[in-house]
């Protein structure tokens, strides 16, 4: 029983010497004060370097005992089960990248971020990027939680609630506010379709394109009146010839006008009064489109910016696009075009006969798992589905 | 005492694998369906939008809606002639057979119907309208054995038989504000498409719903339905490239399609209906073309 407890106190002895041993060595070529920061991370502040670390080889960069992310969940383990099963999770976390906003090591911010908030998280996210006109307070001091949960959410834009609750949670609903919403209950209002939450150059943080009636206050132009696509034709009736295509976009009208499945009758960022940010409305309906981008290894800038190829009305061509559906990427890929393999008329896609264009090799939209959004690459059967001989 | 032991083992076992081998024969009937014609001939037929078939002649009429014209087919898929309705056919999007030697086309140009005598020539128009006067956005056509007219109106997501004045006399309405995109007649009813809650309805000709067969699987978007002689239920899944066949109660049998360019593969499928012969006509118009799939085998 005694060689028992001596030969305990022994390994722990052995262990503990071995750890402040290891930690000493660490620290005789790796400069410690780069470590000293505001915030340090717990086992960096215990010296307990080999808890993430071996000394002496690994497989991961850093000589890390695992890929980064799989490390941090072996302690970061209480939100690991939620964002399994979250609608909406970050990029980043979706991939594992946790050093992509945090410091593992220590930081001057808090939660270890590695830059303040706002520079980090707009580092990514710049289309949001504005310091001119009316600024909305927490975007304006870099507070993004006050909105937003970093990790994932169930809500689109990764809101921590449903967006007016969380307006309401600052904006009281007292008759003042009422006052100014023609006296509708706050709670059953959708602040996000007139207000842009972060910046604005219009007042009171309205949407920068807005309709003309609500601009000008003429509310009964549109309220109290017929119900249905009616409503928006007895204003815009060229607009329908635009939807008597082949294929189209007209769709059931429920308690109003199909059109605001995609347009705002309010006010809205982007041009033609379409709802949310690009890509927002679409991925109402087209939910399977965003998931299968999502899952994609290279997917092309902006993709979410549908209007781009597509004719959102009516097109003659499958999948809804333009015409010109190539002139989208001639202009930005001008010298591609020049040099890359013949297209139209003069090369004739031996699969089905078309006239070859941009999308027979690459898929844009959906992304894929090679560069350049090829479909495939030479050694992955691409080239050979037509080129045979080769 | 042992052979007793040894029946009582073998149920054991028998009970224990019987889920497994019914599975594995379940599995082993579904069969591999296979592109055996394709037609028009390449450049000939520019994105084409839908199909009808003439079971009694065995001939496939498709819709040209880019050059404003109806192309049919034998059945060997061999081109027999174009229909232009004396240039009045400007972006048709569906056709069917009224009475013999008569044809609906729905004009998309123009949201209207149109009313073709072919041994006339003579070509009527009417534009329909529900009961509150707003006009109907006509997708799908078809006529009952009575030659009654039937359409699916994508604005209201409802079907309607219209009478001879092409006024509505029935309505067939989806439940749980479901959206009813596509419709096929068959002998045992009018059976929809619920392309919003995916799900299948079979209606009586009358307008009275039968049954909702809720599919049982995930699909991206259906938009055709089509149904054999088995009554199990095809429905093309468009983005996804894929059709899904279900039993009569909505349980999900078995998938096949993919994605892609070459012979049997699909791109932007359009619209799914079987011949007189049970072969599965799918309209591939990413691809130009139509393809007849048939069973060559089981796997």
């Amino acid at each position: 029983m005694k060689i028992i407890q001596k030969s305990a106190l022994f390994l722990t002895i052995l262990l503990c010497s071995t750890s402040l041993w290891a930690t000493t060595v660490c620290f005789d070529c790796h400069d410690s004060t780069l470590f000293d920061q505001r915030h340090i991370h717990a086992p960096v502040a215990k010296q307990d370097c080999i808890l993430c670390h071996n000394p002496h080889l690994a497989k991961h960069e850093g000589l890390l005992h695992k890929k980064s992310s799989d490390l941090c969940i072996e302690c970061h383990t209480d939100w690991v089960e939620k964002q399994k099963t979250v609608n909406f999770p970050h990029r980043p976390v979706e991939k594992g990248n946790c050093i992509a906003c945090h410091d593992p090591h220590g930081s001057q911010t808090d939660a270890l971020l590695k830059q303040s908030m706002a520079e980090l998280c707009l580092s990514c996210h710049n289309n949001i990027k504005q310091t001119s006109g009316t600024l909305h307070q927490p975007f304006a001091q870099g507070q993004c939680t006050a909105c937003h949960t970093p990790h994932g959410s169930d809500r689109y834009a990764l809101l921590k609630d449903d967006a007016t609750s969380i307006c309401l949670s600052c904006h009281s609903d007292n008759n003042r506010l009422r006052k100014k919403h023609l006296n509708r209950k706050m709670a059953q209002m959708d602040c996000l379709e007139c207000h842009n939450p972060h910046h604005s150059k219009g007042a009171g943080l309205i949407r920068e394109n807005s309709h003309e009636p609500f601009t000008t206050g003429k509310c009964s132009t549109c309220h109290n009146q017929q119900k249905g696509v009616k409503l928006c034709l007895s204003c815009h009736p060229q607009v329908m010839e635009t939807f008597n295509q082949p294929i189209n976009h007209v769709t059931t009208d429920t308690e109003h006008s199909f059109c605001f499945n995609c347009h705002t009758p309010h006010a809205s960022q982007q041009k033609g009064l379409i709802l949310g940010y690009p890509g927002e409305a679409c991925r109402k309906c087209h939910a399977g489109k965003f998931e299968r981008r999502s899952k994609s290894l290279h997917v092309h800038p902006n993709a979410q910016r549908c209007v781009d190829c597509h004719q959102l009305h009516g097109s003659n061509k499958p999948a809804m696009l333009k015409q010109d559906s190539n002139q989208a990427c001639v202009n930005c890929h001008e010298k591609h075009s020049n040099f890359s393999h013949p297209t139209g008329d003069e090369a004739h896609d031996p699969r089905n006969g078309q006239p070859m264009d941009c999308i027979s090799c690459h898929d844009p939209c959906n992304g894929t798992m090679f560069k350049y959004n090829l479909r495939g690459t030479s050694d992955k059967g691409l080239c050979i589905q037509c080129h045979a001989g080769y | 005492m042992k052979q007793s032991i040894d029946k009582g083992l073998r149920l054991i076992i028998f009970t224990l694998l019987a889920p497994f081998i019914f599975v594995a024969t379940a599995q082993a009937s579904q069969p591999v369906w296979s592109s055996q014609i394709v037609f028009p001939a390449p450049q000939q037929i520019i994105a084409p939008l839908t199909t009808t078939i003439d079971s009694e002649r065995q001939r496939y009429y498709v819709i040209d809606s880019q050059q404003s014209q109806i192309v049919s087919f034998d059945n060997q898929g061999q081109q027999l002639s174009t229909f232009n309705a004396n240039s009045m056919l400007k972006t048709p999007v569906a056709m069917c057979f009224a009475r013999p030697g008569k044809m609906w086309v729905v004009e998309r140009a123009t949201n209207e119907l149109l009313y073709i005598d072919l041994d006339t020539k003579q070509v009527r128009q009417f534009a329909v309208k529900d009961r509150q006067g707003k006009p109907l956005f006509i997708d799908h056509i078809a006529t009952d054995s009575q030659w009654q007219l039937y359409v699916s109106d994508r604005n209201s997501g409802k079907i309607f038989a219209l009478d001879d004045d092409l006024k509505i006399a029935t309505t067939f309405n989806a439940t749980d504000n479901g959206q009813l995109i596509d419709f096929k007649i068959t002998p045992t009813g009018l059976w929809a498409l619920d392309g919003t809650n995916q799900s299948v309805f079979q209606f009586s000709l009358n307008g009275t719903l039968k049954r909702k067969v809720i599919l049982n699987t995930q699909l991206d978007r259906p938009v055709s339905l089509a149904l054999n002689d088995r009554n199990q239920i095809f429905i093309l899944d468009r983005p996804q490239a894929k059709i899904a066949v279900f039993n009569s109660n909505g349980d999900h049998l078995y998938s096949f399609g993919k994605k892609g360019y070459r012979r049997g593969q699909l791109n932007y499928p359009n619209q799914i209906l079987f011949d007189w012969q049970q072969r599965l006509c799918v309209v591939n118009q990413g691809n130009d073309r139509i393809e007849i799939f048939t069973p060559l085998s089981t796997k």
